[in-house]
């Protein structure tokens, strides 16, 4: 399995981009399909439960996510899809001034950041902002990276999570807590959810304007895990707890898996989020919190201990390495038990399993035997407004970013989208109410990044070489899992021989 | 029909019905996949009372630039073809030609410009066309490319491959350079020139980086960059993707089964003269 993984994904680097990449990955899930087993018309796919429409608001409860009823769920009349409206941008008014917004989030959810464009367009009629789609968020900052050397920057831009470090020190940005300060609105800070605040304040400022974010979350079929005589609602998970589910889980016909207990794949994200739980860094000093990072040390016990626990599912029969492949299909078709997946994925996967029938449930990330509990970082992408332009054009961003993250545009915003509001005050908005209805499983979600007050550890790494890192601790992964490195040490040690050099090039380069 | 040719008939389009699924299994998957509507995880065969159609509607809605990026991409192919068609075997022909001093030193020059990784001078090039203001024009897209090594060394290569005998003789009849090259090299050469040309449109046609970069509207995207808003992140829908994909395919293969009995004729026309 090991070795089909790897050559489907060195293939896939290969083709490269869409066409080729989607039909191939679009092939496995097809491919897998018919095989899918259990059918369960009876149980539809996480219906909300009764229990859930009082307590909705900022604080819910352990107690909300594990009461949800199994046998009394009612199949929802509308199924709850992602919005898939296809939207076409406002045209520009005239005498407006026309504001760059360059945008990395694309699909179905890129619909919902036009949409988000198009509402401001209307609000008002002095700004216009014109969003430009970058390919990916990849591309967005390469973009990005380009314009500094001497092109034009927009004059806001989406990033994700893993190039604020880079962006701080492009040193063309102007740092959204100084504008809100400058505005009166300190309130704002203090609304913000404790954890997407913290993930974007470096060095104790907030440089760019939290949009979209959301956390890992480990994804179980609840009917299986009932068949199974397992707690289908129990939300903390030990990794002995979580291999002896997946023995329990796993259904074989001779060698080949009908259900496999659990499908993975190599992220570095996973990763970053198991230093979160267990309050380790992964860089020191303080994760290049309060100051810039010198070096990774993400080869610790930690470390060491994700990769060992996955390689022991796949030793034992009950763990699947997808590879660059998809568990979300395999999930969704009752092929896998659990995943690891975004909370932000759980819109597709929940209407998609509506169709298969498989009950979706969600856990926080599994921890180590007694470890204390910690809390998962959050990822996903903020809002920059950079010093280009004309003042106007600047003021202009600086009021869609504010229009962004009203309480109720974020309250609008995570009902279509499934990423969290970053205001806690969105949890009133009668939108976030009746998407909470709908998917109660996001409760504990909203409960996982509140488990544990912020820290260095749980704010997340932040480095000028966040990507590349993440391709050699998933290089690192591959390589263990797949037998060519000795032990989890040995490749972890390779992949921070790797990363601390590229750091210390990156390092010497900004400050010269 | 003797016995055994019909069987042989009837072997071959057995084996040319099996290749040709082989050849559309890509384009049936991309369908299949489309028609299903949003779902991360799409069946073989759609299901065929419940097919959804208005995805290709939809990608259209979405992106109203759609046939823009199609034209800019053929537009910007079809220019770079050609340029690379006139430069390449203007060059060649000189550094194929006897009497120019030097131009082994020349070729070798042209040959160097291969080793340089397109990576190392994008940066560059940006800067450059940035600085003419050419961000957002079929100039942006085309110049670049407009001269290729790889190019003038094909050619070179074939060109000396035609016996000199025939510059003689062309000349001794009043031939001037520019008149062999044009009435006698290059229609001799049709089978290089067709692997040039067929190597470097699709080249361009599949250009993404570079577009990507020197494109900040998005009416002037090309198509490889523009289908890209279609990517579902947080979760894998495929089906607007699928749906772009067909769409921007559909131009291609229509010229290509058009222009398929040229394209073939004139590779053969060449080879057996040549």
């Amino acid at each position: 399995m090991n070795k089909k993984s790897i050559s489907r994904r060195s293939l896939l680097k290969g083709i490269g981009f869409a066409a080729g990449a989607a039909t191939l990955a679009a092939c496995g899930g097809a491919a897998a399909t018919p095989v899918a087993p259990t059918k369960a018309p009876e149980s539809a796919a996480a219906a909300p439960s009764a229990t859930t429409g009082a307590a909705a608001a900022a604080e819910p409860t352990a107690t909300t996510a594990a009461a949800a009823p199994a046998a009394t769920t009612v199949p929802p009349t509308a199924p709850p899809a992602p919005t898939i409206t296809p939207v076409p941008l406002v045209e520009q008014p005239s005498g407006s001034t026309k504001i760059a917004f360059w945008y990395g989030l694309g699909g179905n959810l890129g619909n919902v950041v036009r949409q988000t464009a198009n509402k401001f367009n209307q609000s008002q009629s002095k700004y216009y902002i014109e969003p430009v789609f970058q390919a990916s968020y990849d591309d967005t900052i390469n973009k990005i990276n380009t314009a500094l050397a001497g092109g034009e920057l927009p004059n806001v831009v989406q990033i994700f999570d893993a190039g604020t470090q880079r962006m701080i020190d492009s040193k063309r940005i102007r740092p959204v807590q100084d504008l809100l300060a400058a505005d009166g609105m300190s309130s704002f800070m203090d609304d913000l959810e404790p954890a997407v605040r913290s993930y974007y304040t470096v060095g104790g400022v907030m440089y760019s304007m939290p949009f979209n974010s959301s956390t890992a979350m480990t994804y179980i079929n609840k009917k299986m895990f009932r068949e199974a005589g397992l707690d289908a609602d129990k939300t903390i998970w030990t990794y002995t707890e979580l291999l002896d589910a997946a023995k329990k889980l796993t259904k074989k016909d001779g060698d080949a898996f009908k259900v496999a207990g659990l499908a993975f794949n190599p992220s570095g994200w996973f990763m970053e989020q198991q230093h979160a739980v267990h309050e380790q860094l992964m860089a020191e000093p303080d994760n290049g919190r309060k100051e810039r990072a010198q070096k990774y040390v993400f080869n610790g016990e930690t470390g060491v201990k994700w990769l060992e626990f996955l390689k022991q599912m796949i030793a034992d029969g009950s763990g699947v390495n997808y590879g660059s492949g998809n568990p979300q299909a395999a999930f969704v078709t009752g092929q896998a038990a659990i995943h690891f997946d975004s909370i932000a994925s759980l819109r597709g996967i929940s209407s998609s399993a509506e169709k298969t029938g498989v009950e979706v449930g969600v856990a926080y990330m599994p921890r180590r035997d007694g470890a204390k509990v910690g809390r998962t970082i959050i990822g996903g992408a903020s809002l920059w407004l950079t010093d280009a332009g004309t003042k106007e054009q600047q003021d202009g961003g600086w009021a869609f970013l504010k229009y962004a993250t009203q309480t109720d545009t974020q309250g609008w915003w995570s009902a279509n989208t499934g990423y969290y509001p970053v205001r806690q005050s969105s949890y009133e908005t009668a939108d976030m109410k009746q998407a909470l209805d709908k998917y109660p499983q996001f409760r504990v979600a909203i409960e996982q990044i509140r488990s544990a007050p912020e820290s260095v550890f749980n704010s997340g790494v932040i480095s000028g070489t966040f990507v590349p890192m993440r391709q050699e601790v998933q290089k690192a992964m591959d390589a263990f899992w797949s037998g060519k490195a000795a032990s989890a040490k040995a490749a972890l040690d390779e992949a921070i021989a790797k990363t601390n050099e590229q750091l210390e090039e990156y390092n010497s380069t900004v400050s010269a | 029909m003797p016995r055994h040719v019909k069987r042989q008939n009837a072997l071959l389009y057995v084996l040319l019905v099996l290749m040709s699924l082989a050849v559309l299994f890509p384009l049936f998957l991309s369908l299949s996949v489309a028609l299903q509507g949003p779902t991360v995880a799409p069946q073989f065969f759609p299901d065929f009372a419940n097919l959804d159609v208005n995805v290709f509607r939809d990608v259209f809605v979405t992106e109203p630039n759609l046939p823009a990026w199609i034209v800019n991409s053929f537009i910007a192919a079809t220019v770079i073809t050609i340029g690379v068609l006139i430069t390449s075997s203007l060059a060649a022909f000189a550094l194929a030609m006897p009497g120019f001093g030097a131009k082994k030193l020349l070729f070798f020059v042209c040959l160097g410009t291969l080793m340089i990784p397109f990576e190392a001078t994008i940066i560059p090039n940006y800067l450059f066309i940035s600085s003419l203001g050419w961000r957002d024009s079929y100039q942006g897209l085309i110049v670049p490319f407009l001269a290729s090594g790889f190019g003038i060394f094909l050619l070179r290569q074939y060109f000396l491959t035609i016996p000199r005998e025939l510059f003689e003789a062309a000349s001794m009849d009043g031939c001037t350079r520019i008149g062999y090259l044009w009435r006698i090299l290059l229609p001799l050469s049709l089978p290089a020139l067709a692997t040039l040309a067929i190597y470097t449109f699709l080249g361009a046609y599949n250009a993404y980086y570079w577009p990507l970069l020197v494109t900040d509207n998005t009416a002037w995207r090309t198509t490889q960059v523009g289908i890209t808003v279609f990517r579902n992140i947080e979760y894998q829908f495929f089906n607007t993707q699928m749906a772009a994909n067909l769409i921007v395919m559909l131009p291609t293969l229509a010229l290509l089964i058009l222009g398929q009995r040229q394209l073939v004729q004139g590779l053969t026309a060449g080879a057996l003269k040549g």
